[in-house]
């Protein structure tokens, strides 16, 4: 029916593929509302929760010292979770211009 | 000699490196140049010693051309501002894509007028600006600015600002504070028209992006086609760092080659004539080289695209080692510092591992295993991502001071599925400027594909023992291990060899 080469088939079953999957996507979202946690991309996704994270979690990330990392579980130790990000001024060396690079690897849910 | 090239790429090479630790004056070495050039051509009828005196000219040569950029033009704004100056007026042309940041504009700028107390004189030289506000500015605007120059600061441990600058040809920084300093916007389109239509197809692409797709995706797939990393987050950046899958949002080779595909795909499709799509696409890979910032990995790919596609336009046969000693030539004889640039380092020692040590390692496994379809991907995935760990993993824990176990695995699954992302990004964005409706729909998919790359990583990165800090390693130890492996490799050539028979008979005797 179609006098198409390899290559043409090729394209056109991977751009249908593509709109043929984003289309599921949106018409499942569309109507089971609570399964766009799953499919959709999260805010803090690329984030560190400060609450959960372990030494090592908190490690992964290079703008972290160990001491840093030690602290910042010693403070939940002592004054429970953090309730906002703000905190982490409270620790000793984090000042200001820290606070705003810590804000970009670290989250509170 | 089967690979020709490759002995004059290592010879410049090793010529830079000469030229940054001696201080040989120019003329001299000119005239040790032009020497070895004369005996090349005294010589020219026996082979042998034509070829040596070849490669120490072209020894030379790489000294001499690290030594021309160390000399700057008399009026040179480094030259006429040598150290730092309060309050100075420059009028230039902007030489780089402006980026914005939370509260910052920055730019590299091509002086051409400096004035210093109401005392105007030419200049020449790029100087990075730096803004502290957002303004809208563009390739190619010739600005008026007033603030205070500096030279960048250096540090004796880790990362060199001032060496990063200056292998951009960059001594000084102009810092235009909200208080202190002025820019006015004089002209525009001013600079190369071709740089500036890249640009603008980039930011088009870079539009419907951030228009269609969440600010995460957005930038993983800024960074992965257009190769724009300053929306990805610091803590995405360091899992791929300590997975050893970061080059898949750095664009390289295998982002050059999945467009040059997708360019050759969709020329065939329309019936665009073989010899016409090689030049079509030899353009057309010219315009992303520079959209995407130039960088030495893609000007390295795009080079060797071109060098491939020729030879398929002149039905002649290529080689791989001879076409990446090319690159190596031309990046080098453009900007002789960008051998000391990381990415250049790991761009050419990558590419040469693979095809070095991929096919040796490959024919370890059973050739039956070719004729299974599946099997013959895994072993090419896995000879691929062990050749190029195998090859980079001292330098990675030289710069980086991270051993990643994982590497390997991690390749075999991530480097196959960024190439569909890569696609299906390319097909997101191109749908979005011709067919905006259609878009979100394309969006929708590549939500998804990011999302499952992103729990990859995460699943894997939570491996116990998947990547180890290291202490610090020596440069020493780094050629110490490049020279065992080539021993190791080589092993049953170097023991075959005439040397080897001939001292094993010394030593019997």
């Amino acid at each position: 029916m179609f006098a198409l080469t390899k290559e043409e088939r090729q394209a056109i079953l991977f751009l249908l593929a593509v709109a043929f999957i984003g289309l599921s996507i949106n018409l499942t979202v569309k109507l089971n509302s609570h399964l766009e946690k799953i499919v959709k991309v999260d805010v803090n996704i690329a984030k560190i929760d400060i609450n959960t994270a372990n030494l090592d979690e908190l490690l992964r990330s290079k703008s972290i010292t160990k001491k840093l990392a030690q602290d910042i579980i010693q403070y939940r130790y002592l004054h429970g979770a953090f309730r906002d990000l703000e905190e982490l001024k409270e620790i000793k060396g984090i000042g200001e211009k820290r606070y705003e690079k810590l804000k970009e690897i670290l989250f509170v849910k | 000699m089967d690979y020709p090239l490759i002995g004059l790429a290592v010879s410049f090479s090793l010529g830079i490196i000469v030229g940054t630790y001696f201080r040989i004056p120019f003329f001299a070495l000119c005239s040790i140049a032009i020497t070895f050039l004369l005996f090349a051509l005294a010589s020219v009828k026996q082979s042998k010693k034509f070829s040596i005196y070849i490669l120490l000219a072209v020894f030379i040569l790489g000294a001499l051309v690290l030594k021309n950029s160390q000399i700057l033009a008399n009026h040179h704004i480094a030259r006429l501002i040598p150290y730092k100056a309060e309050s100075v007026s420059v009028v230039g042309v902007i030489d780089s894509d402006p980026i914005y940041q939370e509260r910052t504009t920055s730019f590299i700028l091509r002086a051409e007028k400096v004035g210093l107390r109401d005392f105007w004189q030419k200049a020449s030289g790029r100087i990075l600006v730096r803004v502290s506000r957002k303004e809208a500015f563009s390739y190619g605007d010739r600005l008026f600015l007033r603030g205070n120059l500096y030279q960048p600061f250096s540090s004796p441990e880790g990362f060199n600002y001032k060496d990063y600058l200056r292998h951009q040809n960059v001594y000084l920084i102009l810092s235009i504070s909200k208080t202190n300093g002025s820019i006015k916007k004089i002209e525009q389109n001013c600079a190369n028209p071709l740089v500036s239509f890249s640009l603008k197809i980039k930011h088009r692409l870079r539009e419907v992006l951030v228009k269609n797709l969440s600010a995460f995706s957005a930038g993983i797939l800024n960074a992965l086609i257009l190769g724009d990393r300053q929306d990805l987050s610091r803590y995405l950046l360091d899992i791929f760092m300590n997975l050893g899958t970061i080059h898949i949002i750095a664009i390289s080779g295998f982002n050059v080659g999945i467009v040059a595909l997708i360019i050759l795909s969709i020329l065939k499709i329309i019936k665009i004539p073989r010899r016409t799509r090689s030049i079509l696409t030899i353009l057309l890979l010219m315009i992303y080289c520079i959209l995407t910032g130039m960088s030495p990995p893609v000007v390295r790919a795009t080079l060797m695209g071109a060098i491939f596609l020729c030879a398929y336009f002149f039905k002649r046969e290529v080689n791989i080692y001879n076409s990446l000693s090319i690159a190596v030539l031309i990046i080098l004889a453009v900007n002789p510092w960008q051998l000391f640039e990381i990415s250049f380092q790991l761009s050419f020692l990558s590419v040469f591992f693979i095809v070095w040590l991929a096919p040796k390692i490959k024919s370890l496994f059973p050739e039956k295993w070719d004729k299974i379809p599946w099997l013959r991907f895994l072993t090419l995935t896995f000879s691929v991502s062990t050749a190029a760990w195998i090859g980079l993993a001292p330098l990675i824990a030289y710069y980086f001071k991270t051993f990643t176990t994982l590497t390997v695995l991690a390749n075999m699954i991530i480097v196959p599925y960024s190439a569909i992302i890569t696609t299906t990004g390319f097909s997101l964005a191109l749908i979005g400027i011709f067919i905006p409706s259609l878009a979100p729909v394309f969006a929708a998919t590549n939500e998804l594909l990011i999302l499952i790359l992103f729990k990859i990583h995460y699943l894997l990165i939570n491996i116990p023992g998947a990547y180890f800090k290291l202490p610090e390693i020596s440069m020493g130890n780094v050629l110490l291990y490049y020279f065992l492996l080539i021993a190791v490799v080589n092993f049953q050539k170097i023991f075959k060899s005439n040397f080897l028979l001939t001292l094993r008979k010394t030593m019997l005797n």
